[in-house]
């Protein structure tokens, strides 16, 4: 996924003054005399890292965030300085090792970064690290290669309740959601201008000039004593602000030529972490905040900031066709030619971007570029689709979302992603993400569905969101036929196909297997069932045509399978064992289930499970009491079992439903009870004997 | 030439020609730093099939110049055609890593064959195609970020296709020496592999082939001035991949170093000049030491404080494998790597009254040999610790103190301030290790079991590092013992009989609570594997669900593990009993023998490998004795 949100933040000159005072505050001010009985002096760094407490008040954290404080001072052409002054304090052993190394991220495209002083706080003293040996280096990077840059500070040693102060200024925006630098770990100043070195404000204009966005969140990984976010707009400038997720405090002020709001918290505790969450910002504390005039607004500047990047050179044209020619759809509906293309975009255009400099974020690369490069970010492989599905007669749009979170209301750049809009002739549009279908027989990955999305059009659109998808457009069907012999050796066939999300974890089973690794690869699928596995050997639809779903055979055998126990034979549903085992196959049963959850569990996509498997039987046996599951039928999943005797054939069948992607924490409880059962079903022993019973 | 000739050479060529360009057109992809790569191309389609493979390598070249006046240069050429995406997965987006301090980087080559022509262009290298980065590791580690990892980005990748890379990294003076392992045969099959090495005629340089690698004179190349190896039409390495896959395929050791001394030198110059501890660090250590009882226990404490004070930083140390950072700037920093923390740890030991010196132990099994002086095969450096009468090895990247010879059992090690050259532990006549439980049962009465249990076992099964420690480690030891063999068994008393660092014998109680009846309501008891018994010291790259492997097994040693369990119980309230019953094969013997009398059911299981290199054509009987031992029936007992 690649980032496409700039965050414009500024700095207020006005409020120097108090900040510088708030910084200048010392220990003597505590001492003054005039402070009235029962009231405390003001805080300043030595009192606010005194009164912070020590380990015993804050368990379980190495450090915690003292004091964050940033101001934001936007000027009308949307470029912000930010004034960012953080106190942390170390509480353990532990924490003087983990905060020994300053870190920022940033891009130097689009922000400026400057480390303006850090102290030690020491026994009542400030004792200076020189931030003239700040390292600015190469970031690292993964997959996204912009170039992006880190600057890093080494401290000295640190002893514990140690406070670090840290004062830094910004100018310019970043993209969100690319790195994890940002404001909450970048310190302040107080309004003070650049300096000298810094390039010039040009430089950092928004991509949506004169506008300005943010999304604060109110919780981190450790405790935070105080946080405050303050933003100070031109008077001419309206915001769009609303908190998430829990209280904050609130204020808004305004001198003659500008606005200023605040948003702060106080003692908040460490975001909760739980296995398979939503993003952070869907559930803890936050302030989402724009200037856009609304959705249709930001709509219609992201279609004007594209418009020229989707040409359909010759060579893209040639390619078009030679696609369309080969999938035989040349003159098919518009929906076969688009289906066409985007298999072709998403197997051939690689995810790894390289940059193009000035312009990266919400501009697009320009599509012959990509075409020569075949490889990008989720942008470049969006972009590349719609140039192709123009040059085919279509009417194509980029469209920006948020993979794997809510965006809400407020029309700040919630984004994390770009996608392709195809607009119909009646005028709706159908939804296109090539990033997410690679080896995926759908236009739009369901691992995507009630994901919110804005189409960039020259009207404007508002805010849309995908379907709901329900279970049975993400089926995974199972039927494995066997025999078993006198000794107890199994041999079969299991065969599995799905469709929606699960067509996309089969193909990749296959595509993303080495080709030589593909019998041991299917052979640890089996190992749940039995080592013994032997003899396997493997027919599947071939993962790069998507004219069809994917669907997997695999034919083995498993000496001595059963167990002779008794007098009998003793053995598991090996169907079973391979699905609840696998996290393609069913994804909500494989890792741990806590008992109970504070936050959702984010699964990203439904599922449907229809499984039958039929042993034949050795000569005269039958099952003891073949058993039956519970029957779990809750809101949000379900799950029943069967077997029984059919001459000689023993039936089992599963049916499971996982009926939303994202589980609340109310809904859990019967979510945990259908998964349970299944795992209690999958732990079933079938006995057979001879004549039986 | 007579017109027949003309006719037929016309015809070769054509066809050549065809099978040269295949589907991409009618261009060639010339010459390229001496290479012909349509030539190459065309004996790749003649040797291999594509469609069995996610990649050939048509060439893989490694040159290395040792440069007058010292420094080193390694140029990297590799051509591979790739069609699948784990081919290229593999291959586009490659990340090479160098230290800036002391390297520079040049990418010469990066270009991509398809649709008959180069992409981006034949000779130009796409700016924006080559990226520096910083490990994410030294991103938390500013005296490490002088180390890049530069990605080289491939343009117009589609499938299938060639890729080309040329890049070079040119190390400046300073070392004594280099030496190098290169592993001829590759992850993908190639068609050719070749190992270059230039040396200024003062240098003397050693080599030694294995596994089928020709050495130059053999091949017929000047000696003096530079050293070929090349390999043509090799298959890939085999699977799964093992530790060290030098000890099967084809490969080659090269050094400058004289000998083994010199290497000694050039460590522990640099190992004991930084391995000196300030006098703010002695004094901060001197207090918690003082509070242990014991040298073990200070041992113990040393570790911990490294833990406390530094995090460890995991990337490869060999960056800086001449050139520790002084042990007070480690500390000051609060992190390290291995070799950092390795030299912060030997001056907190050796301020704490104990020897501490650097070992070298072999990344797998049987790892190397001592004609070809190097440190190419061995891992991360490690801390050997001793006294008198204490002796325990520090791992200081994972932050472990193991007491006893657990951590180099199998391995080839090396201590260059006290060995003359590597060797082998267990030396290779050694005995097989040996893992002996017995445990008796009887009913308690209330429907649960007390027991007895005794443990003996040495060599690399010995538990002693699991059971030293002043703080209950010897109880927590026996009980996961007790436990892994009958899930749910408390250890209420235990006694050592034995406590050497390799061979631990103990006696012990426990009880065990009533079992709840199965789906099939019978009562029931599973002899589990025992803990840090066989399973746990076999290779990772064992996986019984393999049928067939093409890398062998490299086993750590000759071993045999016994399970002998004891239950009081009347004949006819059991409904199931393992059989007896014995496999034997070339890879060993598995046996359980199963004896009824006076009231006791005794079951005994025996598993016994013979040890060494297991090839592949010998991995289905291995396979069958591990299969033997882990299969449910031959392990469980039903009683009514």
């Amino acid at each position: 996924m690649s980032a496409i949100r700039p965050i414009g933040r500024l700095s207020l000159i006005v409020v120097l003054t108090l900040i510088t005072g708030i910084l200048c505050i010392s220990a003597v001010m505590a001492d003054e005399p005039g402070v009235p009985p029962g009231e405390k002096p003001p805080a300043d760094v030595f009192s606010r890292v005194k009164d912070a407490g020590t380990a015993d008040e804050h368990e379980g954290a190495d450090h915690l965030v003292v004091f964050d404080y940033a101001m934001n001072h936007m000027k009308p052409s949307g470029v912000t300085y930010v004034d960012s002054y953080i106190i942390y304090k170390v509480l353990t052993a532990a924490g003087c090792r983990d905060r020994s190394v300053l870190r920022w991220n940033f891009d130097p495209q689009s922000s400026y970064v400057e480390v303006r002083e850090v102290n030690i706080i020491r026994d009542g003293k400030k004792i200076p690290v020189d931030v003239s040996k700040v390292h600015d280096l190469p970031a690292p990077q993964r997959a996204i290669y912009w170039n992006d840059r880190i600057k890093t500070l080494q401290l000295p040693r640190l002893e514990i309740n140690d406070g670090i102060e840290i004062t830094v200024f910004r100018k310019g925006f970043t993209y969100a959601l690319l790195n994890g630098g940002s404001s909450s770990t970048s310190p302040s100043g107080a309004g003070q201008e650049p300096s000298a070195q810094a390039p010039d404000d040009d430089r950092y204009i928004p991509p949506m000039p004169g506008e300005y966005f943010d999304i604060v969140l109110f919780a981190g990984s450790e405790p935070i004593i105080e946080k405050k976010y303050v933003l100070s707009l031109p008077a001419d400038k309206r915001l769009h602000s609303e908190i998430y997720n829990g209280p904050l405090y609130s204020a808004t002020t305004y001198t003659g030529d500008r606005t200023e709001y605040s948003w702060w918290g106080l003692d908040l505790p460490p975001a909760k972490r739980e296995a398979r969450q939503p993003a952070q910002s869907d559930f803890t504390a936050k302030v989402v905040m724009a200037t856009a005039e609304s959705w249709e607004a930001k709509s219609r500047w992201f279609f004007d900031v594209n418009r020229d990047q989707f040409e359909v050179t010759p060579e893209i044209q040639e390619k078009v066709d030679e696609i369309l020619r080969d999938a035989g759809v040349s003159k098919a509906s518009e929906e076969k030619k688009a289906k066409a293309l985007i298999h072709w975009v998403a197997q051939n255009i690689r995810y790894s971007g390289q940059t193009m400099g000035e312009g990266e974020g919400f501009t697009l690369h320009p599509a012959p570029m990509i075409l020569e490069q075949r490889s990008g970010v989720c942008k470049d492989i969006a972009g590349m689709l719609i140039a192709m599905m123009r040059g085919a007669g279509l009417d194509s749009y980029a469209a920006m979302t948020m993979a794997g979170s809510r965006i809400d209301l407020v029309p700040a750049d919630q984004f994390n992603h770009c996608v392709c809009a195809l607009k119909k002739e009646d005028g709706t549009f159908e939804m296109y993400d090539p990033t997410w279908v690679p080896y995926n027989n759908s236009i739009w990955s369901l691992l995507e569905a009630e994901q919110h999305y804005l189409v960039g059009t020259p009207e404007g659109e508002f805010l849309s969101r995908i379907d709901y998808s329900p279970p049975e457009e993400s089926p995974l069907i199972i039927t494995h036929n066997a025999k078993m012999s006198d000794d107890g050796t199994l041999e079969g066939t299991l065969r599995m196909s799905g469709s929606g999300a699960l067509d996309g974890r089969l193909r990749r089973m296959v595509a993303n297997t080495r080709r030589a690794e593909v019998a041991h690869t299917v052979a640890q699928l089996f190992a749940h069932v039995s080592d013994r596995v032997e003899g396997i050997s493997i027919k599947h639809h071939t993962p790069e045509d998507f004219s069809k779903d994917m669907w997997i055979e695999i034919k083995y055998r498993i000496p001595r399978y059963a167990s002779p126990i008794a007098d009998g034979f003793e053995f598991q549903s090996p169907m079973m064992q391979i699905v609840l085992n696998d996290g393609n196959l069913f994804r909500a049963a494989t890792g741990r289930l806590e008992k109970e959850r504070k936050t959702d569990v984010f699964l990203y996509y439904t599922q449907l499970i229809e499984g039958t498997e039929k042993i034949r039987l050795p000569k005269g046996f039958k099952a003891v009491d073949p058993p039956s599951s519970k029957k779990i039928d809750e809101t949000y999943a379900a799950f029943k079992g069967t077997s029984e005797m059919d001459g000689r054939v023993l039936k089992i069948t599963q049916h499971a439903e996982i009926r939303r992607r994202q589980i609340p924490p109310d809904g859990y409880g019967g979510f945990k009870a259908a998964v349970d059962e299944a795992k209690e079903w999958g732990g079933k022993s079938y006995r057979i004997e001879k004549g039986g019973k | 030439m007579n017109y027949r000739n003309i006719i037929r050479t016309a015809i070769v060529i054509a066809i050549l020609s065809l099978a040269a360009t295949g589907g991409y057109g009618a261009e060639t992809m010339g010459i390229s730093r001496g290479h012909d790569l349509d030539a190459l191309w065309s004996q790749a389609q003649k040797e291999f099939d594509l469609s069995a493979h996610d990649a050939i390598l048509l060439l893989e070249s490694r040159h290395e110049t040792i440069l007058e006046g010292g420094g080193l240069r390694t140029v990297v050429h590799r051509v591979v055609w790739i069609g699948t995406s784990p081919g290229l997965r593999d291959h586009a987006d490659l990340r090479i890593p160098w230290n800036s301090a002391v390297s520079t980087f040049k990418v010469h080559i990066l270009r991509t064959w398809r649709d008959g022509r180069w992409w981006p262009d034949e000779s130009k290298v796409s700016p924006t195609a080559v990226v520096e980065t910083l490990p994410g590791a030294a991103a938390a580690a500013d005296d490490y970020t002088t180390m890049r990892e530069t990605m080289l980005l491939h343009d117009g990748v589609e499938l299938p296709c060639i890729m080309e890379t040329a890049y070079e990294i040119e190390e400046q003076p300073g070392r004594a020496g280099y030496d190098g392992f290169f592993v001829m045969q590759r992850r993908d099959p190639a068609v050719l592999v070749e190992l270059k090495i230039n040396v200024p005629e003062e240098i003397s340089l050693q080599l030694k082939g294995y596994n089928g690698a020709l050495l130059p004179d053999e091949a017929g190349d000047d000696k003096k001035a530079i050293h070929i190896v090349t390999m043509e039409n090799l298959e890939r390495l085999g699977s799964p991949r093992i530790a060290d896959p030098a000890t099967y395929a084809p490969g080659v050791a090269w050094s400058t170093w004289g000998s083994w001394a010199e290497i000694n030198d050039a460590v522990m110059s640099s190992f004991d000049e930084t391995a000196v501890l300030g006098p703010e660090l002695a004094d901060l250590i001197k207090e918690p030491l003082k509070q242990e009882p014991s040298e073990a226990a200070r041992a113990r404490k040393v570790a911990d404080l490294v833990n406390e004070y530094t995090r460890s930083i995991h990337y490869d140390s060999r960056f800086w494998r001449f050139s520790p950072r002084p042990a007070s700037r480690t500390y000051e920093t609060a992190y390290g790597h291995a070799l950092d923390r390795a030299v912060l740890a030997a001056a907190m030991f050796r301020a704490a009254g104990f020897k501490a010196e650097p070992v070298y132990v072999s990344s797998g099994p049987s790892g190397t040999d001592n004609d070809i002086p190097g440190l190419s095969r061995f891992g991360e450096i490690r801390i050997c610790v001793h006294t008198e009468t204490f002796r325990a090895i520090y791992d200081p990247a994972e932050g472990i103190l193991s007491e006893g010879p657990r951590a180099i059992y199998g391995r080839t090690a090396w201590k260059p301030a006290s060995d003359d050259a590597p060797w082998s532990y267990p030396p290779l006549d050694a005995a097989a290790s040996s893992y002996d439980i017995t445990l008796t049962l009887e009913p308690d009465g209330n429907g649960g079991w007390k027991g007895t249990g005794y443990i003996d076992a040495d060599g690399i099964f010995c538990p002693y590092a699991d059971m030293a420690g002043l703080e209950g480690e010897m109880k927590a030891a026996i009980s996961r013992i007790a436990n892994s063999v009958f899930a749910g068994a408390e250890v209420t008393g235990y006694n050592p009989e034995v406590f050497e660092k390799t061979h631990v014998a103990a006696g012990f109680g426990f009880t065990l609570k009533e079992s709840k009846p199965d789906d099939h309501d019978r009562k029931g008891l599973t002899i589990g594997n025992p803990h840090g018994g066989v399973a746990e010291v076999l290779p990772d790259d064992i996986h019984t669900y393999h049928a067939h492997r093409t890398s062998p097994v490299i086993l750590p040693g000759a071993m045999s593990q016994t399970v002998r369990v004891r239950i009081k119980a009347c004949k006819k309230s059991i409904l199931h009993l393992p059989e007896a019953r014995t496999i034997q094969n070339e890879a060993g013997k598995f046996a359980i023998s199963v004896e009824m009398q006076d009231g006791w059911v005794t079951i005994e299981r025996k598993l016994t490998i013979i040890g060494g290199k297991v090839e592949p054509e010998n991995w289905p009987h291995l396979r069958a004795l591990l299969l033997e031992a882990n299969d449910t029936a031959g392990r469980t007992i039903l009683m009514e």
